[in-house]
């Protein structure tokens, strides 16, 4: 038995307080990691209409058979006009429902009297989600006029694809991800119409709205 | 023995092959109308593309024959300023511009002359005459209310709007009337020089028959005549409305529709303004055109179109414009020059008609 006291190397002593702090680091770096991607943001695609120009890439190169984008109408910045340039056709013949007489070329905006007023009949025109295929072609026609119309990712149908055909194809690069609980854009003006709005109490469908938008 | 076949007589073999012949030639007069309605069919092209039936196609609209117009840009004037408002002509053919707290004065030439800082944003703009009462004297419009500058740019008078809701787009002068239009409200104020509220012209009153205005969006031009009548555009009808300075509807004039002599779209024209013979020059968004319409509104001419305005056939439907609009507010000065605002370069375009 050797009764002779252990030396200490000072520096084999340092190496394995190195060991052991590098090992300490590892875990803790690899810990961190872990928990961070737990806590991460969900993220979805969504296209800007500040930058959109309405090319029809929307129509074309979504994965689904049915483009996830949908035009959506801000009614606070419709005319209500008869003549809608973002319903009726630039030649159209008569002012009314024809096919023929209509933009969409899948007929899905929906053209509903109101009233009329000091000699003018007024219409209010909304989107029949099922029927739209994003290809944008009123969006550019209310464009001429007051811009409503505007195209947005539907996230009931959009599958959230690591790579969103559609974005890589955009050519002014309107796609991005935003968080999942803020999921929608507004165009600037209509953005700014809407928070002047939800100052008023008794619009609650406003604030409603301005929870889901993006507000960079 | 007699031969078993059967010999077919003569004239039942006739009979077969005038049938034969029928039968084809039926197939060749329907093989030839369907290869003619093949090849006149003006939708078999959109057929071969299933994606053509997704764009918007406006080449017809923006395209103007260069035989239809008769000016052309004889000057360019550039406006150091961020956001021009507003265009006007005064004495001497001078012209000022307004927007940005301030109103920049040119000369006929376009040499710059004077500018004036204000203490509201200018909306609207207009210059007297240069003779009593007017004076050459401005008289600008904002959401602060109304402010008359003498001839030297000093401030004469101001007073408050009346309404809160008003939204100022137009102010016109004729000898001691001032009239300012009010898309908020959609009517006509008619103040005196002083600033009291005289009336409202184009208010729905069926008693009186006037129509009233239809203004869906914030373009709402006017301009008075020396004559006592004023003439404002109702763009929500597509049309160029005369009332008489106490308000009575006088007449109208204009037709929606896509064609060079209609107003476009759902909101036009949106600027207006009347050479000294009475003859009406028009401004319209949208598809930008500048047309110039008889007194009892036949049109007569074309200043300039889309491609004279320097706006892109790209650019027009291009959503993202927003508040950089192609609207060209407009003047008109004593040689018969058309004066464009063209807001998106900080410049104005004047066109003059080609001799």
């Amino acid at each position: 038995m050797n009764d002779q006291p252990v030396k200490n190397d000072r520096r084999e002593f340092i190496q394995d307080g190195l060991r052991v702090a590098g090992l300490v680091t590892l875990g803790a770096a690899g810990g961190f990691l872990v928990g961070r991607q737990g806590e991460a943001e969900e993220t979805v695609w969504q296209l800007d209409p500040n930058k959109c120009i309405a090319c029809k890439n929307c129509a074309t190169h979504c994965v689904l058979d049915e483009s996830a984008v949908k035009c959506v109408q801000f009614f606070d910045m419709c005319g209500y006009c008869d003549i809608c340039t973002g319903y009726f056709d630039p030649n159209y013949r008569e002012l009314n429902t024809a096919a023929e007489n209509q933009m969409c070329p899948t007929g899905a905006i929906r053209r509903t009297f109101i009233e009329e007023k000091a000699g003018q009949k007024f219409f209010e025109y909304t989107i029949d989600a099922d029927a739209c295929v994003g290809c944008g072609k009123c969006v550019k026609g209310c464009a001429l006029m007051n811009g409503s119309f505007y195209l947005q990712v539907s996230h009931d149908r959009c599958l959230n694809c690591n790579e969103c055909a559609i974005a890589v194809s955009c050519p002014t690069q309107a796609f991005d991800r935003l968080p999942a609980n803020r999921p929608y854009r507004l165009k600037s003006p209509a953005l700014a119409l809407l928070k002047r709005k939800v100052k008023h109490p008794s619009h609650q469908d406003a604030r409603d709205l301005l929870s889901q938008v993006y507000d960079p | 023995m007699p031969n078993p076949t059967h010999e077919i007589p003569v004239s039942q073999v006739r009979v077969l092959a005038v049938r034969g012949l029928i039968a084809a030639f039926i197939v060749l007069l329907a093989g030839l109308v369907m290869f003619i309605v093949m090849r006149t069919d003006p939708w078999s092209g959109e057929t071969s593309d299933p994606t053509t039936r997704l764009s918007l196609h406006l080449t017809e609209q923006v395209e103007i024959d260069p035989q239809l117009i008769d000016y052309q840009q004889v000057a360019l004037i550039d406006v150091p300023m961020q956001q021009l408002r507003a265009i006007a002509s005064g004495p001497q053919d001078r012209i000022y511009v307004a927007g940005d707290r301030a109103i920049h004065q040119f000369g006929a030439d376009g040499e710059p002359q004077e500018v004036v800082t204000l203490d509201c944003n200018p909306q609207c703009l207009v210059v007297g005459h240069a003779d009593p009462p007017e004076a050459g004297r401005l008289f600008v419009g904002s959401s602060g209310g109304i402010r008359i500058l003498g001839a030297d740019l000093q401030v004469l008078a101001s007073w408050p709007l009346p309404d809160e809701n008003m939204i100022l787009t137009s102010i016109a002068v004729a000898g001691d009337n001032i009239f300012v239009a009010d898309a908020g409200n959609r009517v006509v104020w008619r103040f005196s020089e002083t600033g009291e509220v005289l009336g409202q012209i184009g208010k729905t009153d069926g008693l009186r028959q006037v129509p009233g205005f239809v203004i869906p969006s914030q373009y709402f031009d006017i301009v008075a005549g020396s004559e006592g009548l004023l003439t404002c555009v109702n763009p929500g009808k597509l049309q160029v409305s005369t009332f008489s300075f106490e308000g009575d509807f006088g007449t109208s004039w204009g037709r929606a529709g896509s064609s060079l002599a209609d107003f476009f779209g759902c909101c036009n024209p949106s600027h207006i303004a009347r050479f000294s013979d009475g003859r009406f020059v028009t401004s319209e968004r949208g598809i930008p055109r500048i047309k110039v319409y008889t007194e009892t509104g036949e049109l007569e001419s074309v200043v300039a179109g889309p491609q004279q305005l320097g706006v892109s056939q790209r650019s027009v439907g291009d959503p993202r414009q927003g508040i950089n609009e192609p609207v060209f507010d407009i003047a008109v000065d004593s040689q018969a020059r058309v004066l464009a605002l063209d807001s998106r370069s900080g410049t104005v375009r004047i066109f003059a008609r080609i001799e």
